[in-house]
């Protein structure tokens, strides 16, 4: 289990600040895009989905190691429809289609439960594109704080 | 009754509003709203709230913040005149007075009263001696 020491909104503004600046002239950055080396201790906590050629069966290309701990098996290559329930990976994926959808990134916080932990978490997906015409992949971070009991 | 809020940051562009992001949390949104119109980008900026209601399926819609390149410019403005040096109010001037006519200081002719004196006195003298002389005739 990852050791969860606070939860920042500045997580998330950093990461759209980041996808802001990948775009550059187009109405989204590609998966290509979406360096390790650019996000520097962020990376853990942010995953990478691919979403194929028709959209229909999205997989994880990236899974940070502070949402989802290596110790609990690896996430890459899943698909994401099949990510364990209840976790702080599935709560950020969850709005998925929303994001599909709009085709804008979209923030969301909350209380979640992962590995037996209640957590209140912040979460951000951000829509890919290779093409700048169909969303072909998603960027997403989240971070998190567990709620003290009673 | 089950209620979603969400808040949309929508920027201005090309004569129309552009859906930029979406977050469940007010604060976040005002950032995120300041923060795009800080890179002064576009003409306006707005966060539209909604209000989405589980039970009947309807959602409802109202702008919340915005601000446009006039807003700006009247905060620059403003500001230029809180750094400019402080002007007299106008309704603390005093009326504007008239200044008093100054009359020129009358000159006395003293020596023209003394001619007259004289001439005065030598048409007395000359009267006295006239009757005098009538006087000495009868």
């Amino acid at each position: 289990m990852a050791e969860y020491t606070g939860i920042e909104r500045r997580l998330v503004f950093r990461l759209l600040d980041y996808w802001e600046r990948q775009k550059k002239e187009r109405s989204m950055p590609g998966l290509e895009d979406i360096k390790q080396d650019d996000l520097g201790d962020d990376w853990d906590w942010c995953f990478l989905i691919s979403l194929g050629d028709e959209g229909e069966n999205p997989v994880f290309v990236h899974v940070g190691s502070l949402i989802w701990p290596t110790e609990r098996g690896l996430l890459k290559g899943t698909a994401v429809l099949d990510c364990p329930e209840p976790s702080l990976i599935k709560q950020a994926t969850a709005f998925m289609p929303r994001v599909l959808k709009l085709g804008v990134p979209v923030s969301i916080g909350g209380e979640c439960e992962d590995g037996g932990d209640k957590l209140l978490y912040r979460s951000t997906l951000m829509p890919l594109s290779s093409d700048d015409v169909f969303v072909d992949g998603l960027f997403g971070g989240a971070n998190c704080r567990k709620v003290a009991n009673g | 009754m089950s209620q979603v809020v969400s808040y949309e940051v929508d920027t201005y562009q090309n004569n129309r509003w552009v859906l930029e992001c979406v977050l469940d949390d007010k604060d976040m949104a005002l950032s995120t709203a300041k923060r795009l119109y800080d890179t002064k980008r576009f003409a306006a900026v707005r966060i539209v709230q909604e209000t989405y209601d589980e039970e009947v399926n309807s959602s409802r819609e109202r702008v919340i913040f915005e601000t446009t390149v006039a807003d700006r410019e009247n905060r620059a403005a403003k500001h230029s005149q809180v750094n400019s040096p402080p002007k007299v109010d106008r309704s603390e001037r005093h009326p504007l007075r008239k200044r008093p006519r100054v009359e020129p200081p009358v000159v006395q002719k003293k020596g023209t009263s003394l001619w007259i004196l004289l001439l005065l006195l030598c048409v007395i003298a000359g009267g006295g001696i006239g009757l005098l002389a009538f006087l000495k005739g009868l």
